[in-house]
């Protein structure tokens, strides 16, 4: 859990925790290794002192024992007693004792508890024992560690005159002063190392900060970046050349790039505007154009038969219905470039008006219409977009379904519900498309006839893209094709007469 | 160490004052050597250098003190003829010398009179209340040839019917009536006899080390030790030693010397007054010489 939260820490903090931890660490480590060897090395010279010692208090003892001057050995181990502390060294001794060869006290520091002339008793079982081995000793030596008594260091010495043991001296070290002096020690030991760690922390903390404070300004550029703002992002200073400079200056030199790319793309953007523009201005020719066309027919037919009031009667109204549709797509532009191009809803009545124009553009061609639109589909809902589009994107496809009929065949118009979505098929018999050219269908400047523009399928591909709609085709050569149109849908809470009478004037 | 640090004080003074450190006859150098043991003195060195001084001063001749662990050393050092006055204790006054080569000079004059007393200790803690208490336990005498640390509490356990030998589980020698009290203090021995003068001292001098200790018996009084002469002194010298000592309580440095040491002065004693102590190596069933002449 430790180590997840750890993960999850910021380098800034992550960085200076692990040097201050393994500062730290070695700190300890070492002020450990020398608290050991300090204590062994104490030890040791507890132990030579203490066994300098007895050797010294037992020559000293060798002339009273010889005269049983158990007076005068008393007071050579008061004296060791007494000594003043500071010159005992780290071995006073607590205890002493000179015996008899067969045990008998001659004279013990702590006479009350081990009165003279009476057999040595010990504070412990294993008294009995140490007796044993102190009345066998031969030379001045320490207790073996199995005889030893915890907190002491026991040393034997052996008397000798002339070759022959006269007595014992034993002798008592506590190790309290030892293990005092050593836990001194190792306080003093631990607070350096500490204190230095402590100190070694600040400095690995400032160090690593500076160190790590480009990564933090990287982090904080590239969450800049990420974001998209890119106005927001300072340059990273870099401190060295390691390789956090190294990702600075990358960093830098990517942040440049990616100001200019924007720049670009802004200029891009404004070439593409005015591309647009000029696909705009195609468009609307195309959109005039293809009226004018009709009407022109219209307008010959009629100066050739200024006199046939049948045909006035017939191609007047076609006149008419060309003319609103020049008009309706000069209104919605100036509407479009007005900034009126809010989502508009385009009703039933929209499609009905369809008919008569795609019936028109059809005109005496031998071709069989087959007007499959239901009112219905649009009962309670309205297409999202305004009507003239709907017109334009139904009129296209017609009109490029007539174009390629020229000899006759069949029209079919439909439309159906699918989910939220209105669906209108354009079907004919035409040639129909090979693969190539199906890839190509939507691309603008794209045609097969002689006299079109290429823009028709463009515009309506565009158009439906803009609305969220889809467009498919499915076709194969001599087989005809059909255009699949799906245009969403929205509820409409009720009639709007006002406003659709509108569209409808659009 | 006591012994030795007294000497080397004795021995600096003696630089300081322009004398000769080692002088071995009083024929040759006119050195008067006085004889001390440790029974006597422990640590009032400094009052041993005044009264040294104080000696030198009244006698108009150099003075050396001569300290010794034993009163048998001393006494050897006497025969020997090494040593021209000691001060000694009543005990070895009354052993027989053949011939004789001791005279009597003075006795100190304590609370009164030329008399002390023996006393018998033991640990302020002890249950001892009597010296019969102290049977089969460990006992510290201050020096085989002391009155009040040897031959007295000897007596007191003859006179009572016991054997002073058997008495004890087990004995031993201080040579000083200071170590002695610091002997049953220390519980290295259950009890001790010690120079009811040197206790007084020593509960004046050094009340913490006394009162580790508690007083249970006290004998009856004896003869002061004494200071006594070689019979080979010159009378004119003997004169003037005695003079100085005697007249010490007219002297204001005398005065001083005396209070500093809790004396009321010197005086001539006669040596009947040591005849109890007489009496006590008796008692004891102690030889009192080395011939055994006198003995009994």
């Amino acid at each position: 859990m430790i180590w997840s939260k750890f993960r999850h820490m910021s380098l800034m903090t992550k960085v200076p925790l692990t040097i201050t931890l393994v500062v730290l660490g070695s700190a300890l480590f070492i002020g450990l290794v020398v608290i050991k060897s300090n204590w062994t090395r104490q030890w040791a010279a507890l132990e030579n002192q203490t066994l300098a010692l007895a050797r010294a208090t037992a020559a000293a003892g060798r002339t009273p024992i010889l005269n049983k001057d158990v007076w005068a050995l008393y007071r050579t181990l008061k004296n060791l007693q007494e000594r003043d502390p500071a010159s005992a060294g780290a071995a006073p001794a607590v205890a002493a004792a000179f015996l008899d060869t067969d045990g008998t006290v001659l004279a013990h520091s702590d006479p009350a508890r081990h009165p003279v002339g009476l057999p040595l008793t010990g504070y412990d079982d294993l008294a009995a024992t140490q007796l044993d081995h102190v009345l066998k000793a031969s030379t001045a030596h320490l207790l073996p560690p199995e005889l030893r008594t915890a907190g002491y260091v026991d040393a034997v010495a052996p008397i000798s005159v002339d070759g022959m043991t006269v007595g014992f001296l034993l002798l008592r070290s506590s190790t309290a002063n030892l293990t005092v002096q050593v836990r001194k020690d190792s306080v003093i030991v631990l607070a350096f190392a500490l204190g230095l760690a402590f100190i070694m922390s600040i400095f690995g903390t400032l160090i690593s900060r500076r160190m790590v404070a480009p990564l933090r300004d990287l982090t904080e550029g590239l969450d800049a970046v990420g974001r998209g703002d890119l106005l927001g992002v300072q340059p990273v200073a870099a401190l060295n050349r390691d390789e956090i400079g190294h990702l600075t200056e990358q960093f830098n030199q990517m942040v440049a790039e990616l100001v200019e790319k924007k720049r670009l793309e802004k200029d891009l953007a404004d070439a593409e505007r005015l591309a647009g523009l000029g696909r705009f201005a195609a468009g609307l020719a195309h959109e005039v154009n293809n009226p004018l066309g009709g009407m022109l027919n219209c307008v010959n037919i009629l100066a050739r038969h200024p006199e046939d009031t049948e045909l006035v009667r017939k191609y007047v109204p076609l006149l008419e219905t060309g003319l609103s549709r020049i008009s309706a797509t000069m209104q919605a532009l100036l509407g479009e470039l007005r900034g009126e191009n809010q989502t508009r809803l385009c009703k039933v009545g929209c499609l009905t008006d369809l008919e008569g124009m795609v019936r028109s553009e059809i005109g005496d061609r031998p071709i069989l219409l087959d007007w499959n639109i239901h009112a219905g589909d649009l009962h309670g809902v309205a297409i999202v977009c305004t009507c003239p589009h709907v017109h334009q994107i139904v009129m296209n496809l017609a009109r490029n379904a007539i174009a390629v009929m020229p000899d006759g065949g069949r029209l079919v118009v439909a439309s159906r519900r699918l989910g939220d979505g209105l669906v209108i098929e354009v079907t004919d018999t035409g040639p129909g498309l090979d693969d190539k050219a199906r890839g190509q269908l939507f691309e603008p400047f794209y045609t097969t006839s002689q006299n079109g523009t290429g823009l028709g399928l463009w515009i309506t591909y565009r158009l439906i893209e803009r609305m969220g709609g889809r467009i498919n085709v499915t076709s194969a050569p001599g087989q005809g094709a059909r255009f699949t149109v799906t245009l969403p849908l929205a509820k409409v809470a009720g009639p709007a007469p006002g406003k659709e009478d509108k569209d409808r004037a659009a | 160490m006591d012994r030795r640090r007294f000497l080397g004080s004795l021995l600096i003074a003696a630089g300081v004052t322009g004398l000769p450190d080692r002088l071995s006859a009083l024929g040759q150098q006119g050195e008067l050597r006085i004889g001390l043991t440790a029974v006597v003195v422990r640590e009032y060195v400094r009052s041993f250098a005044q009264f040294r001084d104080y000696l030198i001063l009244r006698m108009g001749r150099p003075v050396r003190f001569v300290q010794r662990r034993t009163y048998a050393d001393i006494m050897d050092m006497l025969g020997r003829g090494e040593l021209d006055a000691a001060w000694i204790c009543g005990y070895p006054y009354v052993k027989a010398r053949d011939p004789e080569y001791l005279d009597l000079l003075v006795a100190p004059v304590y609370h009164g009179a030329p008399l002390y007393r023996s006393l018998v200790i033991v640990p302020a803690d002890s249950p001892a209340r009597r010296i019969e208490y102290l049977r089969g336990k460990v006992f510290a005498y201050s020096d085989p040839d002391s009155n009040s640390g040897y031959l007295a509490p000897r007596a007191m356990l003859a006179g009572a019917g016991y054997d002073p030998d058997r008495y004890f589980r087990f004995t031993f020698f201080t040579y000083s009536h200071v170590e002695t009290v610091v002997a049953v203090a220390d519980r290295m021995a259950d009890g001790g006899a010690v120079d009811s003068y040197v206790y007084n001292l020593l509960k004046k001098h050094e009340p913490d080390l006394a009162a580790r200790t508690r007083l249970i018996t006290s004998s009856r009084p004896f003869g002061f030790p004494p200071i006594v002469v070689h019979r080979n002194l010159p009378a004119e010298i003997r004169t003037r030693l005695l003079e100085a000592l005697v007249g010490m309580e007219n002297d204001p440095e005398g005065t001083a010397l005396l209070n500093r040491l809790d004396l009321d002065g010197f005086a001539e004693v006669a040596p009947a007054l040591y005849d109890t102590i007489r009496q006590n190596a008796r008692k004891a069933a102690l030889p009192l010489g080395q011939t055994g002449a006198d003995a009994l």
